[in-house]
């Protein structure tokens, strides 16, 4: 492999990591208070229809990723309102949250099938963005990616250093005791879900708006799984998260170099399904009590809390 | 002692009545808590306590009364306005967020955090209000790895640092140690008298209220029983206001000796050990008739183990389970044929429905006697349900309310009804009594001796030794899923046993 492959390999793996992170960011947040929000692929692909639906009407990306956002964080509320104020089962709610999204995003999306939108601006640093290989690796991306890395180190701090972070964790490790030291439990898991669902939405405009500006049906193509795969793998802190979603990045797009290099045997599809197997595994392992504990999951994630009358 | 706690205050109830639906929690109350006095509050479980104090702190708005603080009317609509007033309650569990550190459960509790901490000048504060403690708490270790004990302590430094005056403490040692309680009462007294806080304790330990309460307000079914100082009041007195009758139960009276022959008996069971704990390894293991056999053992020596293999929850890898003679392999039918019956700790978790009715629960083991119809039939089970709520006192708003309503004493007496209707040859129990008031206690053991005098063969497997050494008639010491020691009951050495349960004998 040359230097000239490998910087645009590179640089294709941040543009193929950031909605991941995104939307992993997103979820770590919503699962440290403890709400466990399988719902993460609809967010996207909500936020990715109507990022690129208003991409389409307005020409403006300021308004497209605050439709995305705005898209991803309405999905949130409506989780919200069932799994946490009507106390229905997470999962069960999650999952056809999921499925709405789908469902949304398809019939919304039908009349943009196969249209395309300019991608986001490269964000040029004038001096670093000339500079021999760190300038084309570091200094050669649209706002989103910087958005996301700089979101990573923000969550971190704000769950270590900040009021909000600490009662945050609290209550997802908690729940009683949060309550009991008087801190509003359910509202506080709204505000981390509907970040989650922002988030979420940021994700999927990303891939509809940079990674590859077109809509198609079902373009997420299953990162939502991926995502919430990444925040176990991350062990629920931003930092691993951001490493994590840049090797899932790296995984994906390595298996579509490697699919046009014609250089392995092994066949690319196998390849192809290795981010989803490895998910497969970690959703599986997360399910068991014991393995939870042991990975130090939030002890009240997934968990519904009433308050006692 | 010099703190940053402003001083004591007084706190009282005038007319407090709290409902919830038909059921009358609290009637009326009126009590009134002196300044830097400890007071108890006692009362069976069921009796209001937590009501009024939850009603105090603003958990629950009393449908009628008010509450005076400093002599003051105060409003106290939810938790955050009693804690502006110095309003503060230690619970038994969960205030404590086990994966965080002292620290960082210590700042969270405060209102006044800024939005970002600075926890080197957090740290340096709490190190120097630390100094001013009479005991002290690390804190940097996850409360989750503290001891009881500790926990306990953390949760009054806790409150001290919230700056409370007036505290409550529900039942706090009942998760500690003879000796760590006393240290912490002590230390609550002393802090008290020092006109630092006024504390009610919630409990019914009488003897630590004659040790360390001033003050005494006891309630019964909601209303207010009596009250006095300590000093002038004697345990029986307490008691009578209690349970509201003048006698005090008496022990129950063991009748005729064991019978020769052997019910259970077990030898060489083994099971293999689970993360890190020993199996059991039981060489010889007999109970005859009209025998109750204690087991002594310090909480997670394989006492939860044999229970599971008597109770077919769990499989022995080696050994051989006779009752009467006949082998006995722990399932359903085993235990039908045999008229064998098992009591689990916890009854309300592990021996009940706790959403189904009372009348279900009461019929579990006998509802499909009538072999093979397919239809349940409502009427035996009513009548059924009916006999063993007379027979047993068992008190419940109705026989079809859900069991889970129902205070642990009757839980347990249902569920002592159901196991022990019909012949039993041999009856294991767990823990029968724990967390149990003092009438619901007395009233249990006396079920268990009236058993054993009928005839049947007991197992007592018990955390609490005063109540192997009231029942048994013989004492074995478990130790690392062995039994290590053995004694007759009578005349038996509560110090002995307690050196062999620790294996310093």
């Amino acid at each position: 492999m040359t230097g000239g492959v490998l910087i645009p390999l590179l640089q294709t793996v941040v543009t193929s990591a950031t909605p991941l992170l995104f939307a992993a960011l997103g979820e770590l947040v919503a699962e440290r208070s403890g709400v466990l929000n399988l719902g993460v692929e609809g967010m996207m692909l909500a936020g990715a229809v109507f990022g690129f639906a208003v991409m389409t009407a307005t020409g403006s990306d300021t308004l497209a990723l605050l439709a995305a956002a705005a898209a991803g964080t309405t999905l949130a509320l409506l989780f919200g309102v069932l799994a946490l104020t009507l106390a229905a089962s997470q999962v069960a709610t999650g999952l056809a949250l999921t499925i709405f999204g789908t469902g949304l995003s398809t019939l919304i999306g039908a009349r943009y099938t196969g249209r395309t939108v300019p991608p986001l601006p490269r964000l040029d640093v004038p001096g670093l963005s000339e500079l021999p290989v760190i300038g084309p690796l570091l200094f050669r991306y649209d706002a989103m990616v910087y958005l996301s890395v700089a979101s990573a180190f923000a969550i971190g701090w704000f769950l270590r250093r900040t009021r909000g972070g600490m009662v945050l964790r609290a209550v997802g490790e908690s729940d009683v005791s949060a309550h009991s030291i008087g801190h509003p439990v359910i509202r506080i898991r709204y505000l981390a879900v509907l970040f989650g669902g922002a988030m979420a939405g940021l994700g999927g405009a990303y891939l509809s708006l940079a990674y590859t500006p077109l809509w198609a049906e079902q373009m997420t193509a299953g990162r939502g799984w991926i995502a919430l795969a990444l925040v176990v793998f991350a062990a629920w802190r931003p930092g691993r998260a951001l490493m994590g979603a840049y090797l899932f990045g790296g995984i994906t797009v390595l298996q579509l170099y490697l699919q046009g290099s014609g250089l392995v045997a092994i066949p690319t599809q196998i390849l192809a399904m290795v981010p989803y197997i490895a998910t497969i595994v970690v959703l599986t392992v997360i399910s068991s009590a014991s393995a939870r504990s042991r990975l130090s999951a939030p002890a009240c994630l997934g968990k519904t809390f009433r308050v006692a009358t | 002692m010099t703190t940053d706690v402003t001083g004591a205050i007084e706190v009282e109830a005038v007319g407090i009545a709290k409902r919830f639906g038909a059921f009358t929690a609290l009637d009326g109350v009126s009590a009134r808590f002196r300044p830097a006095r400890v007071h108890a509050l006692l009362g069976e479980n069921g009796a209001g306590k937590s009501t009024l104090v939850k009603c105090l702190l603003g958990y629950y708005r009393a449908d009628e009364g008010s509450i005076l603080v400093e002599g003051r009317e105060a409003s106290i609509e939810r938790p955050a306005d009693a804690d502006a007033l110095g309003l503060g309650m230690v619970y038994q569990h969960f205030t404590l967020v086990p994966s965080m550190t002292v620290a960082e459960n210590l700042v969270m509790a405060r209102a006044d955090v800024p939005a970002v901490i600075d926890w080197s000048r957090e740290r340096t504060a709490l190190a120097a209000f630390m100094q001013t403690m009479p005991f002290q708490v690390p804190l940097d270790i996850p409360v989750g790895r503290l001891a009881a004990g500790e926990r306990q302590k953390t949760e009054i430094v806790k409150q001290l640092y919230l700056r409370r005056r007036f505290l409550v403490l529900d039942e706090p040692t009942s998760v500690l140690t003879p000796a760590e309680a006393e240290q912490m009462l002590g230390l609550v007294r002393e802090l008290t008298h020092s006109g630092a806080i006024t504390t009610v304790i919630i409990t019914h330990k009488l003897r630590e209220v004659a040790m360390f309460v001033d003050d005494v307000t006891v309630l019964r079914r909601g209303r207010m029983a009596g009250s006095g100082e300590a000093r002038s009041l004697s345990a029986a007195a307490m008691t009578a206001m209690m349970i509201g009758e003048p006698q005090v139960p008496a022990n129950p009276e063991r009748r005729g000796v064991p019978a020769q022959a052997p019910v259970l008996e077990i030898t060489g069971l083994r099971t293999p050990g689970i993360g890190g704990r020993a199996g059991l390894g039981i060489d010889k293991l007999i109970v005859r008739g009209r025998e109750i056999v204690g087991i002594a053992g310090v909480s997670g020596n394989g006492q939860a183990g044999l229970v599971e293999v008597l109770a077919g929850q769990r499989a022995a890898t080696d050994g051989e389970m006779l009752v009467d003679g006949e082998p006995y392999d722990a399932t359903r039918g085993a235990a039908q044929a045999r008229h064998v019956r098992v009591l689990p700790e916890e009854p309300l978790r592990n021996g009940c429905v706790p959403r189904m009715t009372v009348t279900d629960n009461l019929n579990f083991r006998t509802f499909d006697d009538g072999g093979g119809r397919f239809w349940l039939d409502a009427r035996a089970m009513g009548q059924r349900a009916r006999r063993m709520i007379d027979m047993f006192g068992i008190r419940a708003p109705s026989p079809l309310a859900p069991i889970g309503v129902l205070s642990g004493g009757n839980v347990q007496r249902c569920v002592l009804a159901r196991e022990l209707d019909g012949e039993v040859r041999l009856l294991v129990v767990a823990n029968p009594c724990f967390g149990l008031d003092v009438k619901a206690v007395a009233d249990i053991r006396a079920r268990i001796m009236a058993a054993r005098n009928a005839g049947t063969a007991v197992l007592l497997i018990s955390e609490d030794l005063d109540e192997i050494l009231e029942l048994a008639d013989r004492i074995l010491v478990m130790r690392e899923g062995r039994i290590v020691h053995e004694t007759p009951g009578a005349g038996a050495d509560a110090q002995a046993i307690g050196a062999h349960m620790v294996g310093q004998h």
